[in-house]
């Protein structure tokens, strides 16, 4: 036959099914459209003129790799559910004599159709929608960047090209699956699955390996202390939760509903006699849907919260970058007044009022420390995660920049630990064979500690002059370790911050003519770059989110709409005994709600029982304000629980409305 | 005896939902059924009977016409009412026996009493009881999909039975089945008449209509003819009925 009998076929299909395709269509619209965008924003040349270019280019591409990724997974995920739909359909065509060609033709075109209808939809909406997307994220960045017009077909190619091979991917597990099916087994597939009468041993026991997994995670996102590799533990618990969540739900869940059964007096009650029966063989048919939705639910919570509050938090990570306004380092010390002079050249040049500046000099390695001892080496096991650093200076530069008037003798030191680690008494330092008596420990943080995150643990050893100091690495360069000195000098300057910005931009311009200066930055820059980088995040975060959400809604929608259509004879069975349409109505009310209610529940518990390394995520974006977070996160997630209770009055209104539909044709 | 049912004038119209055609499936129903008889509707298909037992069962309204079971008219009932009516006064047998899968054969017996808040003791008392006299004990914890079809029939007339209804309503009961578990729910109705219970039965099956007290033929919407056993055996009966559907065929 000729391939436009299968086309007009396939075409005719997609119109009869459309109740199961319009809820993928309108998702794959929007991936499409968000990955077309990615590429856009990534490649457009305004981008360019941001801070942290490359850097944003980076996150921006990331995003579309793991944009691409999930695409798969989920169509992938979704089509199990659709052609499962189908798979009695196809047994049709295959008994009235259609060849496997004939039936991977109609799939063919069903696939071809679907995805010329999505991609243009979903690419048209993006062209439309760039140039006001592109702009909402730069006045997100506080950039003042302006929209490099048009676009290219370079991008619209890369997006047609993801989308086609992972459907591409997905029509030809199709074609294979169902050409090696027999066809006996395609018209049985649809069948409604068995109740569950009772769990086997080994379903007891994938439920106890799942509350365990579960548990596990929890204690290890709570024990390790680690938040250099904090994303990494996040995706690892995300992995551990998600099976965890799959055998609790499929076992453990169905183990209590089992158990509740039991319970004569609350089971044969007509508020919970048929929910309970119905509800153990739903949640066991459910629960890979289940634990899809409940780790899609931990996920946008997680990342959304996350990029909402490191966004808003920006003000708050720029503020408490520095202790000071800026810092420039430079590694000769005869170069300092050049910078003091750029400094004041600048702030005059842009009208601002230089409130005070400081130098230091400095020296700094990194090392071990035995508090007990008060030994620096290289051989003591310290034990803890990150490494331990030595920073020296004289009591003079230490008194100038803190505003202080210690006085130390030859042989004396001052003494300063790290906040994590700190010592209470200490009577010697021994620093590789040198030896200082403590006059005093000093509680820190100092000015050096100039940003709120740890990297390292910090112990400050303040000598009483340049000789002590000269002496000290004398001996060190003689055991090897060739470590320089290093000078700094700080600034205040009062201005507003666009004002600051204008100094900034004249001070590194003036600063890098400067051969010895190495490194400069100040509150005002990293208020930018921060900026810049939180929107990318938030933008990235608000778009994933999205298409998670939209999958989340797929997925139940598709779900409620088989299983309606599973449960319709039940209901007609039940009404002919005498059922009350408001009885069933509350029984599906009850049926749903638990179903759709348990993974959110979970989906709270794992993130608060992951709160703590949400909290290193964001410390590792320098947004360390516990409290804003928290309430970001407790925000985020009452407006979610919110959207999602209409989405589950939606379900329940299609529920019943499939199953409770009436066949009015009587006069 | 006190009248269980009577049926006055019923008429039935179905209109297609697009085009609007009509089509009249009942024509005047007039029929009554005393406390303790066993009535089996025959007729061919389309000849109306569904439909009377439908109404009967007040799954389905009549167009107009009364259906007064007990002394109380459905047709005037509203819905929560009728609601109320069919779990407590009606038992239903259906040909494709309307078991609910995720239910265990008790519960599945158990369920109209449930529905009726009856005491646990009560439900176990009422299970037991009727799953003795359906010879379906051994069977109560197992699931539908794991019993036979004339087990499940033999379930099916147990729930029917188990509020102790004033009326069973049959349609088709032996139409799922083999001649075997046909005989044996047949005479399982016969025993339950035999204890007073009113029985209403729709069937194609001239056996399965020897076992009743009267048969009544319908033809294009109304009651053609109607045979009484009175005290014939069963195989007369048969006899009398199929040579009266042998020379309305002629």
């Amino acid at each position: 036959m000729k391939q436009t009998f299968w086309a007009k076929i396939a075409f005719k299909n997609i119109i009869e099914n459309i109740k199961f395709h319009l809820a993928n269509m309108i998702v794959s619209v929007f991936t499409i459209m968000s990955f077309y965008i990615f590429t856009f924003t990534a490649t457009n040349k305004g981008l360019a003129a941001v801070k942290g270019y490359s850097g944003l280019k980076f996150i921006l591409m990331v995003g579309c790799v793991f944009l691409a990724l999930i695409s798969f997974v989920f169509k992938a995920y979704t089509n199990r559910l659709l052609i499962k739909r189908r798979n009695k359909e196809l047994g049709l065509y295959a008994a009235w004599g259609l060849e496997p060609k004939h039936i991977n033709s109609i799939l063919f075109y069903e696939s071809l159709y679907i995805y010329s209808a999505y991609a243009v939809i979903g690419i048209g909406l993006g062209v439309l929608l760039q140039k006001y997307i592109y702009q909402v994220m730069f006045k997100l960045m506080h950039c003042d960047v302006k929209y490099a017009g048009g676009f290219t077909f370079d991008n619209i190619f890369i997006s047609l090209g993801v989308f086609a091979v992972i459907d591409l991917f997905i029509l030809l597990k199709n074609m294979i699956s169902t050409s090696k099916k027999k066809i006996i087994t395609l018209l049985k597939e649809e069948a409604a699955v068995e109740p569950v009468k009772k769990l086997r041993v080994g379903d007891i026991l994938k439920g106890i390996v799942g509350v365990a997994l579960i548990v596990c995670a929890y204690i290890y996102v709570n024990s390790v202390d680690d938040f250099v590799n904090s994303i990494r533990t996040l995706v690892f618990a995300i992995a551990l939760l998600f099976a965890g969540s799959f055998l609790a739900i499929s076992s453990f869940v169905v183990m209590i509903e089992l158990a509740l059964k039991k319970q004569d007096k609350l089971y044969y009650k007509n508020t919970f006699f048929t929910t309970l029966a119905k509800l153990v063989s739903r949640t066991k048919n459910n629960a890979l849907s289940l634990a899809v939705i409940n780790i899609l639910f931990t996920c946008v919570i997680v990342g959304s919260a996350s990029t909402i509050a490191l966004y808003l938090g920006t003000e708050r990570q720029a503020s408490v970058a520095f202790k000071t306004d800026g810092e420039i380092s430079l590694t000769d010390e005869n170069k300092i007044p050049a910078v003091l002079e750029a400094i004041n050249s600048a702030a005059d040049e842009t009208g601002l009022k230089v409130e005070g500046i400081w130098s230091a000099k400095r020296y700094a390695f990194q090392t071990t420390f035995n508090e007990q001892s008060g030994e620096f080496n290289n051989e003591h096991f310290t034990g803890r995660n990150l490494p331990d650093i030595i920073e020296m200076m004289t009591v003079e530069t230490f008194n100038e920049n803190e505003g202080t008037d210690y006085a130390l003798k030859e042989g004396e030191i001052l003494f300063i630990s790290d906040e994590e680690c700190p010592v209470k008494s200490l009577e010697e330092v021994n620093i590789y064979g040198n030896r200082f008596k403590v006059a005093q420990i000093v509680d820190g943080p100092i000015f050096t500690d100039i940003d709120n995150i740890q990297y390292a643990y910090k112990f400050h050893v303040i000598v009483d002059n340049d000789e002590t100091l000269a002496r000290i690495r004398e001996s060190l360069v003689a055991q090897g370790n060739t470590r320089e000195f290093r000078f700094s000098v700080t600034y205040n300057v009062a201005g507003t911050k666009d004002e600051e910005l204008r100094f900034d931009e004249k001070l590194i311009e003036k600063v890098m003519r400067i051969d010895s200066v190495d490194y400069m930055d100040s509150n005002a820059t990293q208020r930018q770059t921060r900026y810049a980088r939180n929107s990318i995040f938030l933008f990235l975060g608000t778009f994933i989110s999205l298409i998670f959400i939209m999958y989340m809604i797929f997925i139940m929608y598709y779900k409620q709409i088989e299983e309606a259509l599973d449960d319709v004879e039940n209901v007609k069975i039940m009404k002919k005994i005498g059922m009350y349409g408001t009885e069933i109505k509350k029984c599906i009310f009850a049926e749903n709600g638990i179903l759709f209610f348990l993974p959110v529940i979970m989906a709270f518990c794992h993130v608060a029982a992951c709160f703590n390394l949400m909290k290193d995520v964001m410390k590792l974006f320098m947004l360390t304000d516990m409290d804003f977070i928290r309430l970001c996160v407790v925000l985020f997630c009452l407006g979610i629980l919110v959207v999602y209770m209409l989405m589950y009055y939606g379900a329940y209104k299609v529920y019943t409305g499939i199953v409770l539909k009436e066949d009015s044709s009587a006069s | 005896m006190n009248k269980m049912l009577e049926l006055k004038n019923l008429h039935k119209t179905y209109r297609t939902k697009h085009s609007n055609v009509e089509y009249e499936a009942l024509k005047g129903i007039s029929f009554d059924a005393l406390e303790g008889d066993f009535v089996a509707i025959m007729g061919e298909s389309g000849s109306g009977k569904t439909t009377t037992l439908n109404i009967i069962a007040s799954l389905d309204t009549a167009s107009s016409g009364e259906v007064i079971i007990a002394g109380s008219d459905i047709s005037k009932m509203s819905n929560r009412d009728i609601c109320r009516f069919r779990r407590e006064k009606l038992g239903f047998v259906f040909q494709d026996f309307n078991l609910l899968n995720y239910f265990t054969v008790r519960d599945n017996i158990a369920f109209p009493l449930v529905l009726l808040n009856r005491s646990k003791r009560e439900i176990d008392e009422r299970v037991n009881d009727l799953a003795e006299k359906t010879g379906i004990t051994k069977l109560l914890n197992k699931y539908p999909y794991e019993i036979s079809g004339g087990e499940k029939q033999r379930t099916a007339v147990a729930r029917a039975l188990v509020c102790k209804p004033t009326l069973v309503l049959a349609d088709e009961p032996t139409g799922a089945l083999d001649s075997k578990n046909s005989d044996q729910l047949m005479e399982l109705f016969k025993t339950f008449n035999d204890l007073g219970q009113t029985i209403i039965m729709v069937t194609h099956s001239l056996k399965s209509a020897s076992k009743a007290k009267r048969v009544l033929f319908l033809k294009d919407g109304v009651i053609g003819t109607t045979l009484e056993k009175n005290g014939k055996s069963d195989e007369e009966f048969e006899e009398e009925i199929a040579s009266l559907l042998y020379n309305a065929r002629k």
